[in-house]
């Protein structure tokens, strides 16, 4: 697909192309969407305001960056915003500064499916779970994230070394199932 | 540092694809559409201006290049033509100095100062005139031919005199003798000059000096008259919405189904409105006026609504006693974007005050009391979970508060055109229902006004 093409059919206001665009990265996004929520509904919403927010900042696509990364990269700030208004999660997003954690140093082997890994991670308290998300799936580092959620970098470092043991914690416990037979689960 | 399992973690998840539901696009689309339509109206809405200030500018010099010259010269001519011979004495056509009784100068004085008085606005304008070179060698042709037509032996006084009255010039009377310089003797009304010390003629060149200074006094003249037009964002403020989008959140996230206990009022969203009025602006002060006029007034918002229901059902509420209406919204489910209009008729009076002497900003602040016309707005039924429109649920009356700048980009004699911000606040409470929270309609946008100076 030409995405320099399509945003620029975008930018004329082609339905077509807009429709385009959404079909082509709505699937990509609504994951992105799903980790940072609780619920579907929440992530389609989620969804909805950053494909409203693409649209209208569409001109501010500078064409040499991938036209995916872009769209990903809102996605993920809208979600963050999303979890800062809404009150179901406004209160499990308060950062305590913690003590700092040592890494586990667990590298368990991901045996199961891609939506199994993504609803172990909303499982994650919401805090845990968006720092999860920023730092180990879109790459950020701890004082990008640390100025994206306005907590310090030392905070962030802490809840991500919990949230990933946790989250080791539950794929081994997932695993220790696969691999016992049936009748021991 | 990122390690193994963050690797394996974002392969993972890469691989990932779920498909939202069909609604989410149908929610998008009406948003972009609208965030389209509302740009191209900004694009619009300057060029409209431009053939606007063009008619108007054609409209008022057009006409005023079509105005007959006066048929009368100015004051200085009027005024001093019977006075005034020429110094060195040019010869009548027969050789003498043309002979004025006493009685012929005080008959041409009076029609002097009866035109001068008759006539002080159209000389006033014939010395605005932004082509007053071209317009005053007119008039001089016209003068000149007018007094051509006069009696015999006032015809060469009258063509042949200079306009007006010069330090040094020397005055003289009926008997041709020279009797005084610029300034005479207060005693030679006797001889036939003309000038008497306080008298009201010694004043007239002052008051003709007076009615050359140019545009600033039609500029500031007391009376004006004008229109505005403004256009932007209209809306509700809701002292509840905060609670009731909670409430519309949690309760989606649980089971958004008609029948849960609790409210799925969809909070309004802002939309496009307009206002437009005519109004009389009296000056005040130096920098203060006050304006008053008639509005016209179209507030939109928009909610998501669910189905729309096609039937004369009956409901019942506290407005209306019983109401039918042939169609209503389901509020579960709210798919569907509703757009709320209320048309309103008003009489704003709003102050406008300039903020410097030498910026040409001013600030306005005023009241007006609008009557709503006409609505299609919904009201939230929370009996029956749905919205139907019932006119007697809203304030018919309400009195709104306008605060504004204004910055005039052009000004000229006759017009003057400004821009600026505005917004508007219903101090009213938009419903009559005062158990479901005070709401208020508010606009916010960019005012253009043009101001005419009455001639």
């Amino acid at each position: 697909m030409d995405h320099q093409r399509l945003v620029k059919d975008c930018l004329k206001g082609k339905p077509a192309a807009q429709r385009g665009l959404y079909e082509h990265f709505a699937p990509l996004m609504m994951p992105v969407c799903y980790r940072y929520t609780k619920s579907v509904a929440d992530a389609e919403d989620v969804l909805q305001e950053g494909f409203v927010k693409v649209f209208r900042s569409l001109h501010q696509y500078k064409s040499e960056g991938e036209l995916g990364a872009w769209i990903r990269r809102i996605m993920v700030t809208t979600a963050i915003n999303y979890l800062k208004k809404n009150s179901r999660y406004q209160t499990e997003l308060l950062f305590t500064d913690d003590h700092l954690h040592a890494l586990p140093y667990q590298q368990p082997e991901l045996r199961m499916e891609a939506r199994e890994l993504a609803d172990l991670i909303r499982q994650l308290p919401p805090g845990y779970q968006t720092i999860f998300n920023l730092y180990a799936v879109e790459g950020y580092n701890h004082v990008e994230i640390g100025s994206m959620l306005g907590i310090q970098e030392s905070t962030s470092r802490s809840q991500y070394a919990r949230a990933r043991a946790l989250l080791i914690q539950w794929i081994e416990q997932k695993n220790n199932d696969i691999k016992k037979p049936a009748y021991a689960r | 540092m990122q390690g193994d399992f963050e690797k394996q973690v974002r392969s993972k998840m890469d691989e990932l694809k779920m498909f939202p539901s069909a609604p989410v696009w149908k929610n998008i689309e009406p948003q972009i559409r609208q965030e389209r339509k509302r740009r191209r109206a900004i694009l619009w809405l300057p060029l409209l201006l431009v053939p606007a200030a063009a008619l108007t500018w054609w409209y008022l010099y057009g006409e005023r290049n079509e105005l007959p010259a006066p048929t009368t010269t100015g004051a200085t001519q009027g005024y001093n033509a019977p006075q005034q011979v020429q110094a060195q004495g040019q010869p009548g056509p027969s050789g003498m100095p043309p002979a004025i009784t006493p009685a012929t100068q005080q008959r041409m004085r009076e029609q002097a100062v009866a035109s001068l008085l008759s006539k002080k606005a159209a000389r006033a304008r014939a010395s605005l005139n932004t082509t007053g070179k071209k317009r005053s060698s007119l008039v001089a042709r016209k003068d000149r031919n007018d007094a051509g037509t006069g009696q015999p032996g006032e015809k060469q006084i009258l063509s042949d005199v200079p306009a007006r009255t010069h330090p040094g010039d020397v005055l003289v009377p009926a008997d041709g003798s020279e009797v005084r310089k610029s300034k005479p003797p207060a005693n030679t009304n006797e001889t036939g000059s003309i000038k008497e010390p306080g008298s009201k003629q010694e004043q007239l060149p002052a008051a003709t000096e007076n009615s050359v200074k140019p545009a600033a006094d039609a500029i500031h003249a007391k009376w004006k008259f004008g229109f505005r037009v403004a256009w932007g964002l209209s809306g509700i403020t809701d002292s509840t919405a905060m609670f009731r989008q909670q409430t519309l959140f949690s309760s989606m996230s649980s089971s958004p189904v008609s029948g849960v206990a609790g409210s799925y009022q969809a909070p309004e969203e802002r939309s496009t409105g307009f206002t437009t009025d005519v109004f009389v602006s009296r000056q005040v002060g130096r920098r203060l006026s006050i304006q008053g006029g008639v509005s016209y007034t179209l507030l939109r918002s928009k909610r998501l609504v669910g189905q729309q229901v096609n039937q004369d059902t009956a409901f019942g509420n506290r407005f209306s006693g019983s109401v039918t209406v042939d169609q209503f919204f389901r509020s579960a489910g709210g798919a569907e974007e509703y757009t709320n209009r209320y048309h309103f008729l008003g009489i704003p009076v709003v102050a406008d005050y300039q903020l410097f002497r030498k910026i040409p900003l001013s600030v306005t602040a005023g009241i007006s009391l609008q009557r709503l016309i006409a609505s299609n707005a919904l009201y939230f039924d929370p009996a029956s979970q749905v919205y139907y429109h019932d006119m007697n649920y809203f304030n018919r009356t309400q009195v709104f508060g306008e605060f504004g700048l204004n910055y005039t980009l052009l000004e000229r004699e006759t017009f003057s055109w400004q821009l600026g911000p505005r917004v508007m606040y219903s101090f009213s409470d938009n419903n009559r229902e005062r158990a479901g929270g005070r709401q208020h309609l508010t606009f916010a946008g960019i005012s253009s006004k043009i101001l005419f100076t009455k001639r």
